[in-house]
């Protein structure tokens, strides 16, 4: 079951909330959570029953370890549950992947059938890891085996995210307001969950269809001109934006209107000064894990700069191979390393020529912004392509043209006049610039991206719009400290008049149910 | 000061309000005389195909007037005295045997399209069902199948003629299809109001004055006129502005992807029912071929899924067509039929000169 379907919307959350709200009324927090626990496993169940197994004995193993823990903390235990979670995650998830590279490499034949993923393995994986390490290390409280089990099947951030710590969702389900419904909640959770299912079905779906026919023809060495393979690099950029972007605000709405408050996952990241700065603001929760979980145990930057690059690069890699088994993640985690290395060595240079007291902070922030936007729209091609042939086929059309003559447009040539016949000299043609007609209509691609490019640089976002609520855990860090009077959310008629247009406009569009992007990892 | 519980109702009352608006457009315009027939009660499907059959130049056809199931099943049941009835989708649209670039003349010396948009395996069945029930039947049906039309619910479209599909599929299985069973409730005919295309076609409409039955002037086939023209045989002409467009258009290489999905191109059940089919037919004194029309060559350029999904499909159908002993006629290789790059409109539509060197 899809947030964005009809069955979701208009069934499952109006009677999962009704219930919660009938239950909570009368006092039975922990029905109320019972509740809510056997609605997340129906969502769950929904995709494919008999991976509902999967994840209780996951839930049950986990917390039996962390009891065991909590009454001894032995090394041993620790990493018998850590090897227990990374094996049904290695073997679901990379054990494919392994055995066709193993192959490959002996000129083997290893059969192994294909094994079916199960949805959100990698980030209840993840959860219930950091759950471990903290109950070791003495980090967490008596938690309930009940509140345990909410914690990891939660619906909201179930499938792809947040990546949610037991320190910050925890303690509110054991809140004693927990279980009842406020109209302040519901209201708030509301119009984050329809800004977000606007954002994925009106926005990213509808860049989509001029980014998925460039990728297939690229993976079908198809000669793309470079006005193509750029198109089709930027509008999966925008994709990916508003697809993730409007999951976390839908996942975010889904909990408050529970009065759970998820953390922040999602926060502007193409408004990012610097590739460092991105990853502060793209899957926020990712990035906190592999810092605290992976970066930091591996010495961080506590052992110099070269330390800290291998570190960093080992870091990305592992980011990488999280979203997917297959080397164009590897790599595409790896272009990311080497740019937050590289950005790590300008800013220790700039500092060290005392560059920063020269006024270089503004240039730096004038060019960083369109520097850390095409370095990530590069990365991205890597990341979506199915394979190195189809990524490089794309970076040979951006950056070469495919070692063709560059194409314009037909309607061009007259108007040059003589300057035209100059242009051919110089190795220009006038086939057209979309010349193999994979972009789609390409009038309407070229305005899309260009208002797409405003919006994710110039708008606020949608937690920016209501934060006076609170709508995030972690926003306050990145408020601007100036406060800005319009555009803050009022619950008011006339906010309600554009909330209410945008959800019609987002129902209608909801005629063909397109995964999320992020629930493939 | 915030109002929650005021604004809770107002997005609830104001959505709905919003939502209630498009419904109401989409189902009063109803651009494909989908919801209801109010404006055929002068204009009827009916009389459409009677003029139709005694036309000399074809009729015109406007945009979102007609639904073309209508008016293909009353010609399945009123044309007589012809050689071949020709079942398929839009791809056969151009299979004609009274233009110029005559098709099939060593089959058909006369024809009757009655292909269909998105046609596909229910629609083999339903006009299969009119035509069998005939008085004058034709002497041979042609099945134009497309790569996706042997598997079933690949178009709802169908639904149109429903009854006729469920009779014909309770003689071939010689199962009784309960009532209920055929009167399920399909959800899409609802959501259907609130799709933003069915919307947006709705507002064009609208303001426009009443749809009248208009003969075609005479006209060159190969041009076209300002609206898209049936023929008297069912075929279809083309708007004047497509047939240009076409010519300038590029075909992406493994063109664009149409009801085609790798993985699941046919059902061995819809072929099992589908031989049946045939068997009943051949039973009732009707001959049956089928045919396959080219897809452009840049769908067969390189390896892309399309092609291996065109490959797959053609290879079980000559193996079907060898079964049942029938003649398989074309191939959705254009290579194969003779076909050069300039006779496509799009990736998938072959223009009648190019159908003309199939079985001709």
């Amino acid at each position: 079951m899809l947030f964005n379907s009809y069955i979701f919307i208009f069934v499952f959350l109006p009677i999962v909330l009704l219930g919660f709200h009938f239950i909570g009324q009368r006092g039975s927090h922990r029905i109320a959570i019972s509740w809510l626990i056997a609605a997340s496993l129906f969502f769950y169940g929904w995709w494919n029953p008999a991976y509902l197994g999967l994840i209780l004995v996951s839930i049950i193993f986990n917390f039996t370890i962390g009891g065991l823990l909590e009454k001894n903390s032995s090394k041993l235990i620790l990493a018998l549950g850590i090897i227990v979670n990374l094996g049904l995650l290695g073997y679901f998830k990379y054990a494919n992947f392994f055995v066709n590279n193993i192959n490959v490499l002996t000129n083997g034949n290893i059969h192994l059938e294909q094994i079916i993923l199960p949805l959100a393995i990698s980030f209840f994986t993840f959860q219930q890891i950091t759950y471990l390490v903290d109950v070791y290390y003495r980090l967490t409280k008596n938690y309930d085996f009940l509140h345990y089990c909410l914690f990891v099947t939660f619906f909201p951030q179930l499938i792809a995210g947040p990546i949610v710590h037991h320190k910050e969702m925890l303690p509110q389900f054991t809140r004693d307001i927990f279980g009842k419904l406020k109209a302040s909640h519901l209201a708030v959770g509301s119009s984050i969950f329809i800004l977000g299912l606007f954002k994925k079905v009106v926005l990213a779906d509808n860049i989509a269809i001029h980014a998925t026919p460039v990728f297939e023809a690229a993976e079908n060495d198809v000669v793309l001109t470079m006005f193509e393979a750029w198109g089709g690099a930027l509008a999966y950029t925008f994709q990916l934006y508003f697809d993730f972007s409007g999951y976390s605000d839908m996942a975010i709405g889904l909990a408050r209107m529970f009065g759970v408050v998820l953390p922040l996952n999602f926060y502007s990241p193409y408004k990012a000064n610097s590739i460092i700065e991105f990853w502060r603001r793209w899957h926020i929760t990712l990035s906190r894990f592999l810092r605290d979980y992976v970066y930091i145990p591996l010495g961080g930057n506590r052992n110099g700069h070269v330390h800290r690059y291998k570190n960093l690069m080992i870091t990305m890699l592992l980011g990488g191979f999280w979203h997917g088994a297959g080397w164009t993640f590897v790599i595409w985690g790896g272009m990311h390393g080497l740019f937050i290395s590289i950005n790590h060595a300008w800013n220790a240079f700039t500092k060290r020529i005392g560059a920063r007291r020269f006024g270089a902070q503004l240039v730096a922030k004038i060019f960083g912004r369109l520097i850390t936007f095409v370095a990530v729209v590069i990365a991205w091609v890597m990341f979506r392509a199915e394979s190195l042939a189809g990524a490089m086929n794309m970076y040979s059309g951006m950056f070469f043209n495919n070692g063709k003559a560059i194409p314009l447009p037909s309607w061009l040539e007259p108007m040059l006049g003589d300057v035209s016949g100059a242009l051919k000299m110089l190795g220009f043609t006038y086939h057209g610039m979309f010349y193999n007609g994979v972009f789609g209509n390409s009038n309407q691609g070229v305005i899309m991206l260009f208002f797409m490019l405003l919006i994710v640089w110039f708008s606020p976002n949608t937690l920016d719009w209501l934060k006076d609520e609170k709508p995030a855990l972690g926003l306050d860090k990145f408020l601007v400290k100036r406060e800005r009077k319009f555009l803050v959310w009022k619950a008011n008629g006339l906010y309600a008049l554009i909330v209410a247009a945008i959800a019609a406009v987002a129902i209608m569009y909801i005629q063909q149910e397109s995964e999320f992007l992020y629930f493939q990892f | 000061m915030n109002n929650y519980e005021g604004y809770l109702f107002k997005i609830l009352f104001l959505t709905s309000v919003f939502l209630l608006i498009v419904a109401s457009i989409s189902y009063i315009y109803d651009p494909a005389g989908i919801y209801h027939n109010s404006f055929k009660k002068h204009n009827s499907p009916s009389m459409y195909a009677d003029r139709l059959l005694k036309s000399r130049n074809g009729l015109l056809w406007p945009e979102y007037s007609w639904n073309r199931r209508d008016v293909k099943k009353i010609l399945a049941k009123k044309s007589n005295n012809i050689d071949c009835a020709i079942i398929g989708s839009s791809h056969v649209y151009q299979v004609s045997s009274v233009r110029k670039n005559k098709s099939l003349t060593n089959i058909c010396e006369s024809i009757t399209n009655l292909g269909v948009d998105g046609g596909t395996f229910e629609d083999f069945l339903a006009l299969s069902y009119e035509l069998i029930n005939k008085k004058q039947k034709p002497n041979t049906i042609v099945f134009g199948i497309t790569p996706w039309a042997l598997d079933f619910y690949r178009d709802k479209r169908w639904g149109r003629y429903g009854d006729s599909y469920y009779s014909m599929k309770e003689i071939l299985t010689e199962n009784k299809i309960e009532q209920n069973s055929k009167d399920v409730f399909d959800w899409s005919y609802l959501v259907n109001l609130i799709n933003p295309l069915y919307f947006l076609q709705s507002i064009e409409q609208v303001g426009k004055k009443e749809l009248k039955i208009n003969e075609a002037p005479v006209f060159e086939h190969s041009i076209g006129l300002d609206t898209l023209v049936m023929l008297a045989d069912g075929s279809i002409i083309s708007r004047s502005k497509s047939i240009t467009n076409s010519k300038t258009t590029r075909i992406p290489v493994g063109g664009t992807v149409y009801k085609i999905r790798p993985g699941s191109v046919y059902s061995e059940v819809a072929i099992a029912l589908f031989t049946k089919l045939v068997r009943k037919l051949n039973e009732s004194g009707i001959n049956t071929v089928i045919l396959m029309t080219p897809y452009h060559h840049n769908v067969w350029l390189n390896n892309n899924p399309t092609k291996k999904v065109l490959l797959e499909v053609e290879a079980r159908i000559r193996k079907l067509g060898s079964v049942l002993g029938i003649d398989v006629l074309g191939s959705y290789n254009p290579e194969k039929n003779g076909c050069s790059p300039d006779e496509f409109f799009d990736h998938m539509h072959a223009k009648d000169s190019c159908l003309s060197k199939i079985a001709n």
